[in-house]
């Protein structure tokens, strides 16, 4: 029996604990996650007011307040270079912390949409606050582990919640949605245990840092058996950021959900599963020159076909969704070129994807609570009847295709930059030319609010609502203003930067 | 303090976004006073600031841009006593043209887009002043420009000025572009683009590289500024509103180009220097004599300025940026009187055309006298603002220049006095004219008035009574004490020349030549009356050949070019629909069965079910094994 370094050290070590890589004794849970502890604790309590108060205010209270108490332990918790609490099984290090604070906005913002959705009026909201809290904690729990037990949990809490809220509306599109979802999800799910227990069998392990020690001593044959695990859990991770060629749940599965619940699922598992990801990737970093062509190549697929398919779209769900892939193919960048300047760059464009992603789900939310219809001929003429929306959506529309002088701009200039820096021309070059094909998808949409007239001249009724107008309004004023003074942000990432992953 | 220098472009720039959003819902006269108002505010700060500065003192305020550890990117707003001195003018003369407007906009369709834009050009101007950086500078300099065309083609229904906006753009365009191309020359050799970094440059960079790099930046003056040949754009900007023109000629506009020149006057060698100096001589003495021969007031007062901006340009190019800004201010302060008057005269007659003007001396005693005021500064007559702007430059070239320079000025000033008078004497002297004109109500006099007492008094802040405080203020140390006896009788006697002129040839339509130079006479006057067929030259050398070009290329463009990138996009577009195709049909038809027949037929829903796992299986599995075997 193989046992973890931590278990020697340990007073009484508890054999089980070493089995797995635990570290007995390898921290307490004081300062390290009181945000998780308190938006879980706030996420019960969430659900449990949403089924005995009456309305959806006091769930919605609640869950505000939930989320400040959070941001503010957060906020306040000191952060250590790395502590790694719960026996190891998560790790506190800036780089975590970076993405924690993303789920933390994603989930505000995605709060405000949900809260002002007209969709989701008729549906029991306090219950779908606390699962939105609940996946929250998932996201952030992603981002820190340091364990495959612990990730393995983390991404089912997440994915158990999205079941849910996907299938959230009492119709059967958005029922369809959700079991394809838990379908392909319990699939993947599997897929990627299997590909865990082969790891655990070769290694004897399931902590990151011990797993990357196993695997560099690993040579002959077993080396080709570790390729097939990496890739068995690659397949688990892929499936949650839509990476080609596991993407096929993404269309059907955004159409169907809330729109509120595809905005979430389009940023909040996509960044909490990249930031897995990096992590993974780096616990079998031995592994790496193996596994780069594979991704070099998935990154270039996912971003040309998620591009040339949103072409052809006609419902704006549909077309978010495959340009969600596409724009997942562009973080992929920064993870394949496998460099420090990539890891920046893959977290400015993330919190640049953030906000311009959440803001254009907002203007869908919007003329879906103003038109009833997600198709995209609801926004011709949308200039003339909501200026205001149609200049928000525009403003995410361009920072979406990365013109300057907007914040998707900057994250993309510094992940194409960084392509470069690693010699990979192809595949900078790959990225270009897609930016191309999804300028004309994106400038699409602004024709049609522009230039072509409306069906109907009446204002928008009704018209934006306080909330929704508080998420279009910090997300475009960040986009613009993060654009224009990138050095801030910039600076911040470069602190935080990656120099240890594990 | 810095708090102050950031009100000053702000307060306007607020102006402007509040009356560009809601200006419609304010009513006529309050959006006029919301810009007077900033302005003002503006004009306060720029005050509040004269006590350090005056001392000496340089304020500044920075932040950081893109501070990716290079810090040649942080941008900022300073004062030293050239920026403040510009302050000064844009928003005490910006102040007085917004009041004024107030009147002579009354009734306009679009009065508050009038006075945002308005609002929007100070604010512009007032961030050139102040950057402290190439970089903010240009910015603010494209600002002025799009304002330029905004406010010169505001009557947009009118072709004229539709066509003078365009002109005046594209034309400060190519003046921009060369500017632009210094800017980057300037920040690629010399590594640094700030102000204060500019005399630094002058040890490093060689000879002529920076004789390059300042004659770049001087064509962006050159276009600004209106010199020779870049000038054919201000007479045609007189198709705006006048107070437009009061502001393009005396405050923001024109003046952005001297004080380009004379805030990077380190970079510029002897020989740009002499560049300069024969721009701005040509400038002057042949924009003046075409202002002999206008008949329309707005276009004799359009050349005049064109004239004036030569004669700075003169005190440039002999290395007395000092002297430049004392004529500009000065020259802000009459001018801007004149056009004001000017404007009066047009808001009471709706006549410009001088054959059809006279006798308005009284219909409009307060225009009259103020004009009359603003003329003889102008003419630099002893003690007013003129005399001392105007003296000090002529005595710089008798002491600097080459021996016929002051003959040449002398003989400008002669042209100068001779076109202002000929322009005062016609419109308010002699028979009346049959449109019987009134004076101007209050809200236009006002500001008219407070602009006379500048037109006569501003000049003393340099002037030798005082112990030139102004040119103290601009850093110049050397100065001649006391007045100079000879260039003041000189000029003196230029003026009453001038004044001979105007009234002999100009009114009573004398014929002082003998005849046998008659002939030529009458050529030059042709000549100078078609502004020596400039733009008769560029019709036919410039954009006629340009046109022909661009035609061609378009039709290059439309088959050629157009042709292969149309296929190209159709050949993508059809992938796009084939790959589409095979997603929906293939995949989709695979894994989800169609789910459009599930919403039709809900019994069928079942069997999609257990085909959608069956298929799932299918693709993520094989995804996985083949995954799984391509790796090695």
């Amino acid at each position: 029996m193989k046992q973890g370094r931590g278990s020697c050290r340990a007073a009484t070590p508890p054999a089980v604990l070493g089995l797995v890589g635990l570290r007995a004794g390898g921290g307490v849970p004081g300062s390290a996650s009181p945000a998780e502890a308190i938006l879980s604790l706030g996420g019960l309590l969430v659900l449990l007011i949403g089924a005995w108060a009456r309305g959806h205010r006091p769930a919605l209270t609640a869950s505000w307040l939930t989320l400040a108490a959070g941001a503010a332990a957060l906020w306040s918790a000191p952060v250590p270079p790395a502590s790694s609490p719960f026996f190891g099984l998560i790790l506190c290090d800036p780089f975590s912390l970076a993405f924690r604070w993303l789920a933390l906005g994603t989930l505000a913002i995605v709060l405000l949409l949900a809260s002002a959705s007209r969709e989701l009026a008729a549906a029991v909201r306090g219950e779908c606050y606390g699962l939105l809290l609940l996946l929250g904690v998932g996201l952030m729990l992603m981002a820190e582990a340091n364990h495959l037990l612990m990730a393995y949990l983390a991404m089912e809490l997440v994915s158990l919640s999205s079941y849910v809220l996907v299938g959230f509306l009492r119709e059967r599109r958005s029922a369809e949605a959700a079991l394809k979802y838990l379908l392909f999800g319990a699939l993947s799910s599997g897929i990627m245990l299997f590909g865990m227990s082969l790891l655990f069998g070769l290694t004897g392990s399931l902590a990151f840092p011990d797993l990357q020690a196993a695997v560099a001593g690993t040579g002959g044959p077993m080396a080709r058996a570790l390729l097939v695990a990496a890739a068995l859990m690659l397949a688990g991770l892929a499936f949650k950021i839509s990476m080609v060629p596991f993407h096929m749940w993404t269309p059907d599965v955004y159409e169907g959900a809330p729109a509120a619940v595809t905005a979430l699922l389009s940023v909040g598992p996509k960044a909490a599963g990249l930031a897995l990801l990096l992590r993974l990737l780096e616990a079998l970093a031995p592994l790496w020159a193996s596994l780069s062509p594979l991704l070099l190549a998935l990154t270039v697929v996912t971003m040309t076909l998620g591009n040339l398919v949103a072409l052809v779209q006609t419902n704006v769900k549909r077309l978010l969704a495959y340009s969600t892939i596409g724009q997942v193919g562009y973080l992929l960048i920064g993870l394949a070129v496998h460099t420090r300047v990539g890891h920046e760059a893959l977290l400015v464009y993330l919190v640049a994807y953030l906000f311009m992603n959440l803001g254009a789900f907002a203007c869908v939310v919007a003329v879906m609570n103003g038109t009833g219809s997600e198709a995209l001929e609801a926004f011709r003429g949308l200039a003339r009847r909501a200026p205001g929306l149609s200049l928000a959506f525009a403003v995410f529309l361009l920072s979406l295709a990365g013109i300057p002088p907007l914040l998707g701009f900057v994250g993309k200039f510094l992940l194409l930059g960084s392509a470069l820096d690693a010699g990979e021309v192809a595949l900078a070059v790959a990225a270009a030319v897609n930016s191309a094909i999804a300028l004309y998808y994106y400038t699409n949409i602004i024709r049609l609010m522009y230039f072509a007239p409306p069906a109907q001249a009446e204002p928008l009724s009704p018209s934006p609502s306080p909330a929704l107008r508080l998420a279009l309004g910090s997300c475009a004023a960040a986009t613009l203003a993060l654009g224009l003074w990138p050095g801030p942000l910039l600076e911040l990432i470069s602190r935080l930067a990656v120099v240890r992953l594990l | 303090m810095t708090p102050a220098l950031l009100w000053i472009p702000l307060l306007p720039l607020a102006a402007f976004a509040l009356l560009i959003t809601c200006g419609r819902r304010l009513a006529p006269p309050v959006a006029g006073w919301v810009a007077v108002a900033a302005l003002a505010a503006s004009a306060g700060a720029t005050l509040a600031l004269a006590e350090p500065v005056l001392r000496g003192q340089r304020l500044a305020v920075r932040w950081a841009w893109l501070s990716a550890g290079d810090p040649r990117w942080a941008l900022g707003l300073a004062v030293d006593g050239l920026s403040w001195l510009m302050l000064a003018v844009v928003t005490g003369v910006g102040t007085m043209i917004a009041c004024y407007s107030i009147g002579y906009m009354r009734g306009d369709p679009r009065y508050p887009r009038f006075f945002a834009y308005l609002a929007l050009f100070c604010a512009s101007m007032l961030g050139l002043v102040l950057a402290d950086h190439f970089l903010l500078l240009y910015a603010c300099w494209e600002l002025v420009g799009l304002c330029s065309y905004l406010l010169i083609s505001f009557w947009f229904e009118k072709p004229a000025a539709a066509a003078a906006g365009r002109k005046a753009f594209i034309t400060t365009r190519i003046g921009d572009a060369g500017l632009l191309a210094g800017i980057l020359w300037l920040a690629w050799a010399g590594g640094t683009l700030q102000f204060d970094a500019l005399a630094g440059l002058r040890e490093t960079l060689s000879h002529g590289l920076l004789t390059a790099i300042s004659l770049l930046i001087f064509l962006g003056a050159v276009g600004k500024s209106a010199q020779v040949p870049l000038h054919v754009w201000l007479p045609d900007a007189m198709e705006g509103p006048t107070p437009v023109s009061a502001l393009i000629h005396a405050a923001t506009m024109v003046a952005a180009g001297i004080y380009l020149v004379a805030r990077t006057l380190p970079l510029f060698t002897p020989e740009s220097l002499q560049v300069v100096l024969a721009v701005g001589l040509l400038t002057h003495l042949a924009a003046g004599t075409v202002a002999l021969t206008m008949t329309d007031i707005k276009r004799v007062l359009a050349y005049s300025t064109i004239s004036q901006l030569g004669l700075m340009m003169t005190a440039l190019g002999l290395g007395a940026a000092a002297l430049a800004m004392f004529h500009l201010t000065t020259h802000a302060c009459f001018k801007a009187l004149l056009f004001l008057g000017a404007g009066s005269v047009i808001h009471a007659t709706h006549e410009q055309e001088l054959g059809r003007l006279g006798g308005l001396r009284r219909a409009m005693p307060w225009t009259a006298a103020v004009f009359l005021i603003a003329a003889v500064s102008m003419s630099g007559v002893f003690p007013l603002s003129g005399f001392w702007s105007k003296d000090a430059i002529l005595l710089a070239a008798q002491h600097d220049g080459p021996p016929w320079l002051l003959g040449a000025l002398l003989a400008g000033a002669v042209m100068t006095t001779a076109y202002v008078f000929r322009l005062y004497l016609r419109c308010f002297h002699g028979a009346p004219a049959p449109h019987a004109g009134h004076e101007s109500p209050l809200i236009m006099v006002l500001p008219m008035a407070v602009l006379a007492l500048g037109a006569a008094a501003v000049g003393l802040a340099g002037s030798p009574w005082l112990a030139h405080p102004l040119l103290h203020l601009l850093g110049l140390t050397q100065i001649h004490a006391g007045i100079d006896v000879p260039i003041l009788l000189w000029s003196t006697l230029a003026a009453a020349a001038g004044l001979w002129l105007a009234w002999s040839v100009g009114v009573r339509r004398a014929r002082p030549l003998p005849a046998a130079l008659r002939p030529l006479g009458t050529r030059l006057y042709t000549w100078a009356a078609n502004k020596y067929y400039v733009d008769e030259w560029y019709q036919r050398l410039i954009i006629g050949p340009y046109l022909a070009a661009a035609r061609g290329l378009s039709r290059f463009d439309l088959r050629v070019i157009d042709g292969a990138v149309d296929g190209a996009g159709l050949a993508g577009r059809a992938l796009a629909v084939w790959k589409e195709r095979f997603d929906r049909l293939v995949v989709d038809r695979l894994v989800n069965g169609t789910a459009s027949a599930v919403r039709l037929a809900g019994a069928g829903l079942r069997w999609v079910q257990t085909g959608i796992v069956h298929q799932y299986l299918l693709v993520v599995v094989v995804a996985v094994v083949v995954v799984s075997l391509v790796l090695k």
